[in-house]
């Protein structure tokens, strides 16, 4: 029964790897008969990221019901994408396959698979999500201690699509009045922190009209530069999560000198300046730890909420343009929420990545799970493409033959990517008896060794027996 | 009448002479005077006209290092004997120095000559030290302070090198007496160990050397060699009585550390009476003393022990801020 | 005769031992070592307990440092290890200069454990070091005791090492230094050499010539060891105790000792090159003549033997002392050096060597001190002193000599309290011993007592004061009352729980803060922790460029290489006095003068420790005036130390300070633009005073990071061109070449300029190397 399951998983896992391969070999065409009625389309450039979120009524002009359509992403843009979904109007989400259009090498593509075909002249309506990262260059590239910190963003004015749309409205969300400038094509209008363009009509496809707004935007611009992510699964009740971060600040560079005095008279000052920032870890964690290669770092403080531990850490120094840091935190949670066996049969599933702060952007994710000592034949499937790196071997207490280690890499993480991946592999139980008996086996010779050393002791006495000279 | 004026002719002569003189004084001329008077013995001891003279009047191009004292025993200035002997073995070892010139010359004002020199330089403490520079009036820096540079030779000519550039390497006539001394004590201890060739038997005596070893430990750990190297007052004197314990950690007064040795050797005693009571380390020695005795000799030895620890105890709680623990006295 | 009383004494006892099965007293010895090692351990981690598991103050770092280097880089990497990171640019051969037992000892711990699978971080088993290794200490004094007088002495000496504060001074978990094992081998070195002197077996004294060899590489101290030896053989032999058992086990170790210290590296030939060593080979070549003579006797036992043997031993020990001073004046052996001759000219440092006399722990030692440290040992030892006189055989000459020795040495100089403490416990246990094993005779049990003092003292030093005093035993015969005995007991009680608690007392509140991380507490109790220093650094590994070069006091040039992990001028061992006065003259001298200097060495930052804000006493302007006087032993020239005080000789910062004092760089970095921290604004709570030049502006560097509690200041050197001098076209020309080219240059010519043409600094650098280069090319 056992195995049975694991060649369906097998066998499952395999389709899933094909179906990735040919849908990223697979040549697409642009379906004439696909056309936009409408795009409501809103940019979140409040953050140091750069969300956009579009409404899309599809409409089918053809004959033949659609079962697919494309998203595209400029050219330029395709960099620095993270992150890209689409739901359908009773918000299912929508399975995306990276496709090439002949004749658009530079643009990239995803093939939409529908859930139930759009008849013809019948609408559907899908929204989009897509995140950017770095997509916000901040200028000027250095700022005093006192300056704020302006940025510009530079995207398109109308929605990016191989269809022709009949009309669209975008709305520019930036949280801040203090505009420098902006594009001004009519109509537009300007309210408190956002900006509305449209409707305009009628844009054919692949329209590309350049949006500049440059704004003030004091928001942490942090960046993992690196998080290594390691699990450690003890089949004692108890899982072990170490995150070590590399964390650097790219918004603005500092220029000039730092001053300790401005920064405590008043605290406005440094505003591109982050003195902290929070961490959610999962309600269950315990025995919280936050240090580096120096000790621990005492400036942080624990709040136990009811649906998450919320920590508020703060770097040991304040972090300004260009300064970087980097930490370790570590915590335990209990096992019998991430791990689900029957028999043999074991079943992991955790985050591949965890909050670190909010709006976060991870240059690099390497996330190691260490399973238990002699679990065999392991099936991994991620929530999202991975590269996964070679499997190794890790030795800890009482190990004998060493620890599997499965380790993957993915880079440009955003939150969108706090998904579970999923691990299966069986373990004898038996095994759980090893370590104990070794304790005992050790225990065991070590008293002998005692009592014998004990009767054996002459050692002491021999000085009183030859005292005499 | 006659001899009235007679007297004020002389007098007027004789300021007249001496004014003469004074002006005919050339640069050169007063240098050589100056040489001659350091030729025979190295600081000239000087009076209101020899201080106007050399050191006041202008025409200099040497500096003068002068030291102004009090040396009559009826000042009873102590200090002064101990700075004069270092002045003198600078003065010395400047006439020795190869750095030896005409450029540098030490006096000496004693108050009991020239207090009207006092006065003239509102000087009311002795011993002082004072450069009078070739050129300028002296500054305050000119004036020696040994509070911060100490008396020692060294420093003087340290700061002789601070004030006139002219280097001075210290030569102590060589100190035989401690050479003597220990030759001395030599000498003693072989001529003892002649006379008591025959029975050298004393040297065996383990009680002397245990006494000499234990003392050696009291003088040690009562901090005598802090004594010796930091030369700390007998005791404090305020004007709320002497005081005989030093109030912080990191200092003593030699009394005080008296008291600690004699403290522990209380204690010492008291332990080797008690033990010595209970039967001695041989277990055959006092067996002849009877119970009482013995009963008593360790209690007085208990009594010491607990006494005179609870005392030390409570001078050194006196001493450490914040100690918590005492035994017997507070 | 004494001897033979001895023997009579220990077999009495062990009558008294013996009646119980070997199994109950060897359990007893086990319980109480162990217990006695539990309670080391224990009272050594309030620091770990308080903070975290951290490594100390400041050498700490450095050999942590060099372990984790070594655990990385392997043994041979190590020893060959030049490090470029200190003493810039002089850099430092690391491998060549420290005694390397410390980072072997815990490397080899390191080594195992990883390969038993354990994996325990190289930081932890370095904090853990030495309060491990205060057990072991405890089972050597143990041994010791036990060869001088009888094992209820040992254990009580084991139970008093274990916890006496001068031992857990240098001993506590984080503060992992050479004494930490040192003492260790220096007692076991002992043990075995009394082991040796008494059966006089090869065996015996080729353990001891390889636990000298431990010791030797372990710390500095060994030469305590190579000159207590040969003066106890000396001693011996003017006792008349010749024997053969003395002759073996002397040479043996003296041979394989000397080979076998010879291969430490920084050791090398100072064996047989220094006046320090010299002792143990005359001693050597005394014994090896009395021994001929003794043979020559043995020819013929009869004719005038006493007299030539005395007359032969004193010439020939005439002959080996004038071989050494000729040997001595002909320059072959180097004379003392500074450090040793400090001990017996105690004027000698303060005059000479500013450095050493700069340090606290080479002051001597006022009384209190000595009491703080030991307590009830130090007026009981000179019982124990007393009674080893009394009976004397050879191993208690050797320990009187050792107490002797040890305690003229420990009032010389406060650190040296540290060879003190061992013999003193030792002393002080058999005082203790003798006397309670005498008020304890009547029942025969007579190590259960004294197992559960020292147990009782080692609950009490774990924390909790248990007060069982305990039943009074009954008297069989009245030799002294039940009453007087009983009296007695519970008074000694009393004294060892006050001891215990006074250790306890002492390691918690006197020797065991980590000096890197402060707390300050609040009214309330509450606890503020300052972690500034590890701010600093963590800014400085961080935020700096991989080479660059830090300038600071040399004190903090440990941790910055340790924690900051960037290049140092001048750090903790202080071998090079130029540099350390080069950088203290650029610390005192004004802003332009020391730009001047720090362009030479390179300096990108300047890091100040300054406590003004917080009140820390420890800081920069407190430690300045030594900067003033080392800079002006080298540089009498432009540094004279009268000029930062002022005109009455004090030494001040506020407004009546001096011209000098006001306008030298550590002022002005220490409080530029200080003006937080109490009222007035700008208040230095550290001199309590209101600084006297305030508002000013740096034209030669700029603020680039300064800590929260303005404990530590790091300032950024500006580059020629970033502050416009008059004659700046010039500046252009020349600096450029210099900075792209200084490093290597600096490697030969920075130690040239720093140690021959001392006050020439003036002239610039830049501009000679300049045209060396041209020259070279």
């Amino acid at each position: 029964m056992m195995p049975a399951m694991a060649k369906i998983q097998v066998l499952v896992l395999l389709l899933l790897y094909i179906a990735i391969q040919c849908g990223s070999l697979n040549v697409d065409t642009i379906s004439s008969d696909i056309k936009i009625k409408n795009v409501d389309r809103s940019i979140d450039i409040s953050s140091q990221l750069v969300k956009i979120t579009s409404k899309v009524t599809l409409e089918n002009t053809g004959k033949v019901p659609v079962k697919n359509f494309l998203l595209s992403v400029e050219g330029g843009a395709k960099s620095n994408l993270a992150f890209i979904s689409a739901k359908d109007q009773n918000n299912k989400d929508l399975r995306l396959v990276e496709t090439t259009v002949k004749g658009y090498d530079q643009v990239k593509f995803w093939r939409v698979e529908l859930k139930e075909a759009i008849n013809v002249a019948s609408t559907a309506i899908i929204g989009t999500e897509s995140v950017y990262t770095k997509a916000l260059q901040p200028f000027p590239t250095a700022i005093t201690q006192q300056e704020d910190q302006l940025v510009k963003y530079n995207g398109n004015l109308y929605f990016y699509s191989p269809y022709p749309v009949v009309s669209q409205k975008t709305n520019v969300v930036l949280n801040t009045k203090s505009v420098e400038s902006f594009t001004k094509i009519k109509p537009f209008s300007q309210q408190d922190g956002t900006i509305a363009y449209g409707s305009y009509s009628n844009i054919s496809p692949f329209t590309e009209k350049e949006l500049n707004i440059h704004y003030k935007n004091n928001s942490p611009f942090l960046t993992v530069t690196r998080l290594a992510r390691l699990i450690e699964v003890s089949h004692w009740g108890n899982i072990a999560i170490e995150e070590t971060v590399e964390i650097e600040h790219t918004g603005a560079k500092l220029k000039g000198p730092f001053s300790r005095y401005d920064y405590q008279q008043d605290h406005h000052s440094g505003p591109a300046s982050v003195r902290s920032y929070k961490t959610f870890l999962p309600a269950s964690a315990s025995d919280v730890y936050y240090r580096d290669t120096n000790g621990n770092i005492s400036t942080s403080n624990m709040k136990v909420k009811k649906d998450s531990v919320e920590l508020d850490l703060r770097p040991r120094y304040p972090l300004f343009g260009g300064w970087r840091s980097h930490y370790t935190l570590g915590y335990n949670v209990p096992s019998y929420e991430y791990l689900y066996h029957s028999g043999n049969e074991y079943l992991l599933k955790m985050r591949a990545v965890d909050h670190v702060f909010d709006d976060m952007q991870v240059d690099e994710l390497v996330t190691k799970i260490i399973l238990p000592e002699g679990s065999t034949n392991i099936v991994v499937n991620f929530p999202f493409t991975v590269t996964r790196l070679s499997d190794s071997l890790h030795y800890t207490y009482l190990d004998t033959k060493g620890r599997p280690v499965i380790t993957f890499t993915k880079q440009n993480v955003v939150e969108n990517h706090i998904q579970d991946f999923q691990i299966r592999y069986t373990f004898p139980r038996l095994l759980m008896l090893q370590e104990p008996l070794l304790v005992v086996g050790f225990l065991y010779t070590l008293f002998l060794c005692v009592i014998i050393y004990v009767r054996l002791d002459f050692s002491i006495h021999k000085p009183e027996h030859q005292h005499k000279d | 009448m006659k001899y009235k004026t007679l007297l004020c002719i002389t007098v007027i002569l004789t300021y007249y002479n001496i004014d003469a003189q004074n002006r005919a004084k050339g640069l050169d001329e007063k240098v050589q005077q100056l040489t001659d008077m350091t030729a025979k013995h190295s600081i000239i001891p000087l009076n209101l006209n020899k201080f106007k003279d050399f050191v006041k009047s202008p025409p200099r191009d040497y500096s003068f290092i002068v030291m102004f004292t009090a040396m009559a025993p009826s000042r009873r200035c102590t200090i002064c004997q101990h700075v004069y002997d270092e002045y003198v073995v600078v003065a010395n070892s400047f006439r020795v120095s190869p750095s030896y010139s005409d450029k540098l010359f030490f006096g000496m004002v004693d108050f009991d000559e020239g207090s009207d020199i006092f006065q003239m330089l509102r000087l009311n403490t002795a011993p002082v030290i004072m450069h009078f520079p070739a050129k300028g009036k002296p500054k305050p820096a000119d004036s020696m302070d040994f509070e911060r540079a100490g008396i020692h030779a060294e420093a003087i000519i340290k700061w002789i090198q601070d004030r006139t550039d002219i280097q001075i390497r210290v030569f102590r006539p060589p100190n035989y007496s401690g050479a003597v001394a220990f030759a001395m004590l030599f000498i003693l201890l072989a001529g003892f160990l002649y006379l008591r060739r025959n029975n050298l038997e004393f040297l065996y005596n383990k009680q002397m050397w245990a006494i000499i070893a234990v003392f050696f430990c009291f003088a040690m750990v009562s901090g005598q060699m802090w004594n010796q190297i930091r030369g700390p007052p007998f005791f404090h004197r305020t004007k709320n009585g002497p005081v005989y314990i030093n109030g912080g950690s990191h200092g003593q007064f030699v009394l005080e550390s008296y008291i600690v040795a004699i403290l522990n050797g209380a204690v010492v005693v008291g332990m080797i009476l008690m033990i010595e009571a209970a039967g001695g380390v041989k277990g055959t020695v006092v067996a002849a003393l009877e119970g009482k005795r013995r009963r008593f000799q360790s209690v007085v030895g208990l009594v010491l022990v607990c006494v005179f620890f609870s005392l030390l105890l409570s001078v050194f709680r006196a001493k450490t801020q914040g100690y918590p623990y005492s035994f017997l006295f507070k | 005769m004494p001897t033979t009383a001895e023997t009579k004494h220990s077999n009495g006892r062990n009558k008294g031992i013996f009646n119980n099965t070997t199994g109950f007293s060897t359990l007893i010895t086990v319980t109480v070592l162990s217990l006695a090692w539990l309670a080391g351990f224990a009272s050594r981690l309030f620091a770990v307990i308080r903070f975290e598991s951290i490594i100390h103050e400041f050498d700490p770092w450095f050999n942590y440092r060099s372990t984790a280097y070594m655990v990385q880089h392997g043994f041979y990497n190590f020893l060959n290890w030049f490090d470029e990171r200190a003493w810039y640019p002089l850099g430092r051969i690391v491998g060549g200069t420290v005694y390397p037992g410390l980072m072997i000892t815990s490397g080899t711990i390191h080594w195992i454990l990883h390969t038993l699978n354990i994996p325990i971080h190289i930081r932890d088993i370095c904090v853990f070091l030495a309060p491990i290794f205060s057990g072991l200490t405890a089972i050597a004094t143990y041994l010791l005791t036990s060869e001088l007088w009888s094992r209820g002495a040992g254990l009580f000496a084991a139970c008093f090492i274990a916890i006496v504060p001068g031992y857990s001074s240098r001993s506590v978990a984080g503060s992992y230094d050479n004494e930490g094992i040192a003492i260790f081998a220096l007692q076991f070195t002992y043990y075995l050499w009394l082991k040796s002197i008494k059966s006089g077996s090869i065996f015996w004294s080729i353990c001891t010539a390889l636990s000298y060899f431990y010791m030797v590489s372990a710390w500095g101290g060994y030469v305590f060891i190579i000159n207590l030896i040969p003066l106890h053989v000396f001693v011996l032999l003017i006792m008349g105790r010749f024997s053969q058992r003395l002759f073996v086990s002397y040479t043996v170790f003296y041979i394989i000792g000397l080979l076998l210290s010879m291969q430490i590296p920084f050791v090398g030939f100072q064996p047989i090159r220094t006046s320090e060593h010299m002792a143990a080979s005359g001693v050597f070549a005394l014994l090896m003549a009395v021994g001929a003579l003794k043979y020559l006797h043995s020819l013929n036992p009869k004719g005038q033997w006493k007299q030539l043997l005395i007359l032969g031993g004193l010439v020939a020990a005439g002959t080996v002392f004038l071989a050494v001073v000729l040997l001595t004046y002909m320059g072959v052996i180097a004379p003392w050096s500074g450090r040793f001759y400090s001990l017996w000219d105690t004027g000698y440092a303060k005059i000479h060597i500013p450095i050493i006399a700069s340090v606290s722990e080479h002051q001597p030692t006022t009384w209190s001190s000595f009491f703080f440290d030991l307590h009830v040992l130090v007026c009981t030892f000179p019982v124990g002193l007393w009674y080893c006189i009394k009976n004397i055989n050879d191993e208690r000459v050797f320990v009187a000599l050792y107490a002797l020795s040890a305690v003229y040495f420990a009032g010389v100089m406060v650190r040296l309290m540290l060879t003190l403490t061992p013999v003193v416990c030792v002393l002080a246990g058999i005082a203790f011993s003798i006397l309670l094993d005498l008020v304890l005779k009547e029942d025969e049990m007579q190590t259960a007592p004294v197992e559960t003092e020292d147990s009782k003292n080692l609950y009490d030093k774990a924390g909790k004061l248990k007060k069982r005093t305990p039943e009074p035993v009954p008297a069989a015969d009245s030799g002294l009352g039940m009453n007087v005995r009983s009296g007695t007991l519970i008074a000694f009680m009393i004294l060892l729980m006050l001891f215990s608690v006074h250790c306890t007392w002492a390691t918690s509140n006197a020797y065991s803060s980590p000096s890197i991380v402060l707390a300050s507490y609040g009214n309330d109790g509450s606890r503020k922790i300052l972690d500034d220093f590890r701010e600093a650094y963590g800014w400085l590994s961080q935020n700096t460029a991989e080479d660059a070069r830090i300038m600071s006091w040399w004190d903090y040039g440990y941790q910055i290489a340790g924690m900051g992990n960037r290049t140092t001028l001048v750090d903790n061992n202080t071998w090079n006095n130029s540099h350390i006065a080069l950088v203290g003259k650029a610390m005192a001298s004004n802003e332009s003068a020391a730009y001047d200097i720090m362009t030479m060495l390179d300096v990108d930052y300047v890091l100040v420790i300054f406590g003004g804000a917080i009140g820390y006493s420890g800081d920069d302007i407190n430690k300045f005036i030594w900067m003033v006087r080392i800079a002006e032993g080298e540089h009498p020239k432009e540094i004279h130390e009268a000029d930062y005080f002022t005109e009455r000789g004090e030494y001040r910062v506020d407004s009546e300070a001096s011209k000098t004092m006001l306008n030298c760089l550590m002022y002005k970095l220490s409080y530029y633009r200080y003006d937080s921290g109490g009222s007035p604004a700008g208040y230095d709570r550290t001199r309590g005073a209101l600084p006297g030049h305030r508002g000013f502006q740096l034209t030669y560097l700029e603020e680039a990071y300064t800590t929260e509690h303005w404990l530590v200041r790091i300032y950024r050197v500006k580059k020629p061109d970033e502050f416009n001098r008059p004659r700046l076209p010039l500046a252009k020309r020349t600096i450029p070449t210099s900075n792209n080219l200084s490093k290597k240059p600096a490697y030969d010519l920075g130690p040239m300029t720093s140690k021959r043409r001392k006050g020439l600094l003036k002239n610039k650098p830049t501009l000679v190397k300049g045209k060396k280069m041209t020259k070279l090319e």
